[in-house]
């Protein structure tokens, strides 16, 4: 669909502790409600920063993301997955 | 009437708050010494309010709406963030003087967005906890100016913005 949808949901999961214990509890279901095609769907549901960073998402907000769901602990994780864009 | 005292460019980095500790000291001792700098000198200018002026990316606009350009006329509170090590609470605004700017600016043909009710994040929160917080009679105003998300906001319009400021600031007849 669009790196738009994908930073809807990653703005989505960054910014409500609810939501980012909904993506933690099923990644898979939880991608299905943001309008993405299956690569994204895929890639959002695996958190591959590195892949939704190279369809164009904003790598600022994928680190918000990603950390809201990793904890601070997953900053080496985020690293190493954003610098394969 | 009311008179720009000083100005003061500074950084917004969340780690200096959150973890200091994982820079080299000498750098930490050099940014932290430039804070108490700028405290001390916002003191000796007997300034009554501040004016922070950040960009947001993503921490608090999302992408279903980035303003331009927008300032808060009401309530302030903040950070969103809880992992800043900045206790979370009401930020003292100064709604008389941001109304003010916010209306000279619409005769001027700035297009503001406001919040009457803001959460900031660390862009706001980091510069008026190292800077602004120890002197409880400062106000401060926030300032949202998208520099981090494309399309961003071109500079003559943030400096065009900037002037608006200034001469809002000198025809505003209130303390």
């Amino acid at each position: 669909m669009s790196s738009n949808a994908l930073e809807k949901a990653m703005w989505t999961i960054g910014t409500s502790p609810l939501e980012a214990e909904r993506f933690r509890q099923s990644p898979t279901m939880y991608a299905e409600q943001f309008h993405l095609d299956a690569g994204e769907k895929t890639s959002l549901a695996t958190l591959d920063v590195g892949d939704m960073a190279k369809r164009g998402a904003s790598t600022l907000l994928l680190l918000m993301g990603f950390m809201a769901v990793k904890g601070p602990a997953g900053m080496g994780e985020y690293m190493q997955s954003i610098s394969r864009k | 009437m009311a008179a720009l005292v000083g100005g003061f460019l500074m950084p917004h980095d969340p780690f200096m708050s959150a973890a200091p500790h994982i820079a080299p000291k000498e750098k930490v001792d050099n940014t932290m010494a430039s804070f108490r700098r700028i405290e001390e000198r916002i003191r000796e200018l007997a300034a009554d309010t501040v004016i922070i002026i950040g960009d947001d990316h993503y921490c608090i606009f999302g992408p279903h709406c980035i303003p331009r350009c927008l300032i808060a006329i009401g309530d302030v509170e903040g950070p969103v963030e809880d992992w800043l090590n900045i206790p979370r609470g009401p930020i003292a605004n100064h709604p008389e003087l941001a109304r003010h700017i916010l209306e000279r600016g619409y005769d001027e043909e700035i297009d503001w967005s406001f919040a009457k009710s803001l959460s900031v994040d660390h862009a706001i929160a980091v510069p008026h906890h190292l800077a602004v917080r120890s002197n409880p009679t400062l106000r401060t105003i926030p300032i949202y100016l998208n520099a981090a998300v494309a399309p961003v906001i071109r500079s003559q319009r943030a400096y065009a913005i900037g002037q608006s400021i200034r001469r809002a600031i000198d025809s505003w007849s209130g303390d």
